[in-house]
């Protein structure tokens, strides 16, 4: 007995059979212009992202700038007011013993433990040796 | 349906038309980076002149505002051509100090960069007032010195009461290449 579900599977045969013939056309506008337009977008989103590449590259270009300090020789201002101001009183003091040669004052430093300058040394002492 | 004449040549003009759009895509970007690096390349030695210029500026105004005071440093510093004039310096303060000194050695001590070392050895003798006057005079030498070793001895009192002393030492003295 030829139920509903097998008519409509012989109408389903019968419609595909007629639909079955092979495609002898060799351009289908329809598929064209979708490939052509897709292409086209394609062409375009990718000059699109390379002109926004470039122009985040070179938008600011003092950012891409390699350039080498110029390397400045430090010249240390109070080092040498400090070794003027000493070799100028070196100088004076110099002079001022060439002047007047009665200037007593400490010459050797102090030696640990015993703790003798010269200005205490007495009579017959031993050589009293310092390395500075 | 059969493809036409028309069709075939508009498909070949799409085809070279899209071709070509391409290549110019391409070379136009390559053209622009080309481009950009060596603006970049050009920017960057602009940049560099420019500090040069600039440093060199504060350079020159810092060697002549410092002149006179590296001149005056300088003088500090003993030259090889002034080391006789030293020498004989100290030898007349010692004659003016009534010292007896006699120069036990000079040597010269090559140093890297722009320094020697000039080591000189005194012994000295005389009343311990003009040795302690010449020893002062040695430690404050206008030139960058140091003393390095002291030996000294007191001995009796002579005939006129002084304490006599004996003193040896040894001095550096820092002494600017040629």
């Amino acid at each position: 007995m030829i139920d509903k579900k097998d008519i409509i599977k012989m109408a389903k045969h019968v419609f595909k059979r007629g639909k079955g013939y092979p495609d002898r056309r060799l351009i289908h506008p329809k598929r064209e212009w979708t490939v052509g337009l897709f292409m086209s977008l394609l062409v375009l989103f990718v000059g699109g992202t390379a002109a926004a590449q470039l122009y985040s590259t070179y938008r600011n270009v003092n950012t891409l700038l390699q350039v080498t300090p110029a390397t400045m020789p430090r010249y240390n201002a109070q080092a040498v007011e400090t070794a003027l101001t000493e070799y100028r009183l070196r100088e004076q003091e110099y002079e001022s013993l060439q002047k007047n040669k009665g200037v007593s004052q400490s010459v050797v430093p102090v030696v640990t433990p015993a703790a003798t300058t010269s200005d205490q040394l007495e009579e017959d002492t031993g050589p009293v040796e310092l390395e500075f | 349906m059969k493809v036409t004449y028309t069709t075939k040549i508009y498909a070949l003009l799409s085809l070279i038309t899209f071709l070509v759009v391409l290549v110019l895509l391409v070379l136009s970007w390559r053209y622009t980076v080309r481009e950009g690096d060596e603006l970049v390349a050009r920017l960057s030695t602009i940049e560099e002149a420019q500090q040069r210029q600039q440093a060199y500026g504060e350079l020159t105004r810092l060697v002549n505002e410092t002149q006179a005071d590296r001149e005056e440093l300088l003088s500090y510093v003993l030259t090889e051509d002034k080391t006789i004039d030293f020498l004989t310096s100290i030898e007349k303060a010692a004659v003016r100090n009534s010292v007896e000194l006699t120069t036990e050695s000079l040597r010269k001590v090559e140093n890297k960069g722009r320094f020697d070392t000039l080591q000189v050895s005194f012994t000295f003798s005389g009343d311990k007032q003009d040795v302690q006057t010449m020893l002062r005079m040695l430690e404050t030498l206008p030139y960058h010195s140091t003393v390095t070793q002291l030996s000294l001895q007191l001995k009796d009192a002579s005939a006129s009461g002084r304490i006599q002393a004996l003193a040896r030492l040894k001095l550096e003295v820092t002494l600017l290449k040629p």
